[in-house]
């Protein structure tokens, strides 16, 4: 229940956050911390279910391809779950690398499921404008979001 | 085990995305306009909070802009005798224009936006109901917006001319030449024209394509780059932002197929 209100504040917030910034930045993924935060809370096979159904949600709620943001969520949850055996995910500075290789992960699931769909990778504009400042934000949200899923989904493991 | 559950959903990512661009690919449209409500209470807060603030930064210039509007005002009642004979010039022609291109369908809320960095769509509150139906276009008063790719009953979801899958027909509002231009997220457009299109930054670029989805003249983008062009290249590329500010649209004009 608690992990479904979550979601739910997750997706106002996103939104929110997308229509204050100005068009021409792109939003920070809001979607992707949330599978982190709930993630950190699951068994692996449970987190990456969860991340699947998160990443088909957000597929709707795009009009895009079904499976495409899916499997970007699901391989940032499996990188989580690799990185964290050898990385403490409650020290701040492995959260860090964590978060980063977990989002470099998400961006490789979108790679395959692009050079799947159209045998071409995404364009240079893309990873300037849409990669860059939404890894940036991301990270810089970070910080404020995960202590607060913290707080609504209570104690992790 | 954990890796063959990974490599399972990987997989099964694969096959719902062939399924959806090769069997369904209105599904994800029809189901995203039905969810719309779902994601539309963050957005109406955030341009309710755009509008406060676009506001409230106009307010603070309100005493020298109130003594520039009487200035203007002043100039504006001298025009005004020229304007009225002008009027009656653009109503002749206006009532040309009409017999020419499509009608106003309707006009409707933009009610949900896509939240991710890769796509731009919109969902709009009106849909087969009132009808609207794929393909129609769809602009604002500050220029095209996109087309509709899906209409459900009563909402409708809008491809921007700035989704990555959107192709716009487009010339130089003031010199010939036909062009191609390419939407690039979140916010920008890549046009590809003929090399002996004289094109400059700041000039505007306006819908242009023989037979094709938008009516002709309808502002789109202005140009914001001229990109160095490969030597033989038989085409130059500029870069162009739009003229319409998504993340402020509150009302969109349907227009008629062609």
């Amino acid at each position: 229940m608690k992990a479904i209100l979550l979601t739910f504040f997750t997706i106002i917030l996103q939104t929110l956050i997308s229509g204050l910034l100005p068009d021409r930045l792109s939003p920070p993924d809001l979607w992707f911390l949330l599978v982190l935060a709930l993630a950190s809370r699951q068994n692996p096979y449970l987190g990456l279910a969860s991340a699947f159904a998160l990443g088909l949600l957000q597929d709707l709620s795009s009009a895009g391809y079904l499976g495409f943001h899916a499997l970007g969520l699901v391989s940032a949850a499996y990188a989580f779950y690799g990185l964290r055996r050898w990385l403490r995910w409650e020290e701040p500075p492995a959260k860090a690398v964590i978060l980063f290789l977990a989002f470099l992960a998400k961006w490789g699931g979108y790679l395959l499921l692009v050079y799947w769909l159209r045998y071409a990778t995404l364009p240079p504009s893309t990873w300037l404008s849409v990669f860059l400042p939404e890894m940036l934000l991301t990270l810089a949200l970070a910080p404020l979001f995960l202590p607060l899923a913290d707080a609504l989904l209570g104690a992790g493991e | 085990m954990l890796r063959l559950a990974f490599i399972g959903y990987v997989i099964l990512a694969l096959a719902l995305s062939s399924l959806t661009s090769r069997v369904a690919p209105r599904l994800p449209a029809e189901v995203s306009a039905r969810i719309a409500p779902l994601f539309a209470i963050g957005k109406r807060a955030a341009v309710n909070v755009r509008a406060a603030l676009h506001t409230f930064s106009d307010r603070r210039d309100l005493r020298r802009e109130n003594q520039m509007l009487n200035e203007e005002l002043a100039w504006l009642k001298e025009k005004n005798l020229a304007q009225k004979v002008e009027l009656e010039r653009l109503r002749r022609a206006l009532a040309v224009r009409e017999t020419q291109a499509p009608g106003v369908v309707a006009i409707a809320p933009v009610i949900s936006e896509d939240a991710s960095g890769l796509y731009r769509r919109l969902v709009i509150g009106l849909g087969k109901n009132d009808g609207l139906s794929a393909g129609m276009p769809v602009t604002s008063p500050d220029g095209l917006v996109g087309v509709i790719i899906e209409a459900g009953a009563h909402r409708s979801v809008v491809r921007t001319v700035v989704d990555p899958q959107s192709r716009v027909g487009v010339h130089p509002a003031n010199s010939p030449g036909r062009g191609i231009a390419y939407g690039e997220p979140p916010a920008a457009l890549r046009v590809e024209l003929p090399v002996e299109v004289d094109v400059a930054v700041g000039d505007i670029l306006v819908t242009g394509s023989l037979q094709g989805v938008f009516p002709e003249g309808i502002p789109l983008a202005r140009v914001s780059k001229i990109l160095p062009r490969p030597a033989g290249a038989l085409r130059k590329e500029v870069r162009a932002v739009p003229l319409v500010k998504f993340g402020l649209l509150e009302e969109v004009v349907v227009l008629s197929k062609l």
